[in-house]
């Protein structure tokens, strides 16, 4: 029987998709609601599928992906998020992700992505496969973005969603001095020189949408 | 499946082909998180005007971003909607769109919670 392991912040979410899966026959193995104890299980219990939300409260699951990628972990991983935004698709297909799936998509196409990506293939749901082939008419800056830390790309969004530096700093528990500091960094990186050029970028990229936010 | 379905009775506000699906036909499963989803969320609006008159708007984001993935996920389609245009609004709505938004939900959830206790207490599940 094949295993799965449930990284969701949202304990109801999480319970929803283990009905689902061993409904499906797989084998639930865990779950978690936070990187630390999902990247400490899945290296000892080493699924073979991981489903993985990308917002989990402070935290991206990016930053697991990114750790996953890095130690070689041969569980493979389907990202299951509510968000379609270009640029989350297109880091996470860089990070390794075999599959990415939208949270409300049918239970059934969840299902066939898990056996997709055992199979050695990649799933993508439809309007996944649609933002990821958009995203690639715009290399450079899609390159440009990936070099951005997760702190920088945090900072990034909240900057162009309209947050001061004293908010960001409050919400991040961060000074402001600092948080002028990394978008100061996350500009020269995007060859950007001011507020609008940032938030244009950003829209153009999907980074954020122009009338929606994550 | 089929008679999972057919037996679940029906709530106002929700989609319950949709939440069924999402666990797999599982109605017991769906039942209970039907009635956890009531009790945890039933005072998010509160909460939401709470940081939002803090100016905690990220964590807004977060709270409002939560619900409507467990709303998404159970078939509860009121509340999906509601959430969905307050996480798309939250950083261009004026005050009073904002606090219309947030009063409005909190109307929904109100509503939501009591349909599905109502409807479920006396299915037994």
């Amino acid at each position: 029987m094949s295993t799965l392991y449930l990284v969701d912040d949202h304990v109801i979410v999480r319970e929803g998709m283990r009905a689902l899966f061993e409904a499906a026959g797989f084998d639930v193995i865990g779950e978690a609601g936070d990187l630390a104890v999902a990247s400490a299980e899945i290296a000892r219990l080493v699924p073979d599928v991981v489903l993985l939300d990308l917002l989990l409260g402070e935290h991206s699951g990016l930053d697991l992906l990114r750790s996953l990628q890095q130690s070689k972990s041969p569980s493979r991983v389907i990202v299951l998020t509510m968000s379609d935004q270009a640029r989350y698709i297109s880091e996470a297909v860089r990070l390794g992700a075999a599959g990415y799936v939208l949270k409300g998509s049918d239970g059934a196409e969840v299902v066939r992505a898990i056996h997709d990506v055992l199979g050695g293939r990649r799933h993508f749901s439809g309007p996944v496969a649609e933002r990821l082939v958009d995203s690639m008419g715009s290399p450079q800056h899609a390159n440009a973005l990936a070099t951005l830390s997760t702190r920088e790309r945090q900072i990034l969004e909240l900057v162009v969603r309209g947050n001061s530096s004293a908010a960001i700093g409050a919400s991040l528990t961060l000074s402001p001095k600092t948080v002028d500091t990394y978008r100061s960094r996350l500009m020269a990186k995007l060859a950007v020189r001011d507020l609008a050029s940032l938030v244009r970028l950003a829209v153009r990229e999907g980074v954020i949408d122009s009338d929606r936010q994550t | 499946m089929t008679s999972a379905l057919l037996e679940f009775p029906c709530i106002d506000g929700v989609d319950t082909l949709q939440g069924l699906r999402s666990v797999g036909g599982n109605s017991a499963v769906y039942h209970r998180l039907l009635l956890v989803f009531g009790d945890q969320h039933e005072g998010d609006a509160a909460r939401l005007a709470a940081l939002l008159a803090a100016g905690r708007r990220v964590d807004a984001a977060r709270l409002v971003h939560k619900l409507r993935g467990s709303a998404l996920v159970l078939g509860v389609v009121l509340i999906e909607g509601e959430a969905e245009k307050i996480e798309r609004g939250l950083s261009r709505f004026t005050q009073v769109q904002c606090d219309a938004a947030v009063e409005a939900l909190g109307r929904s959830l109100a509503a939501v919670a009591a349909s599905i206790r109502r409807v479920l207490s006396t299915s037994g599940g």
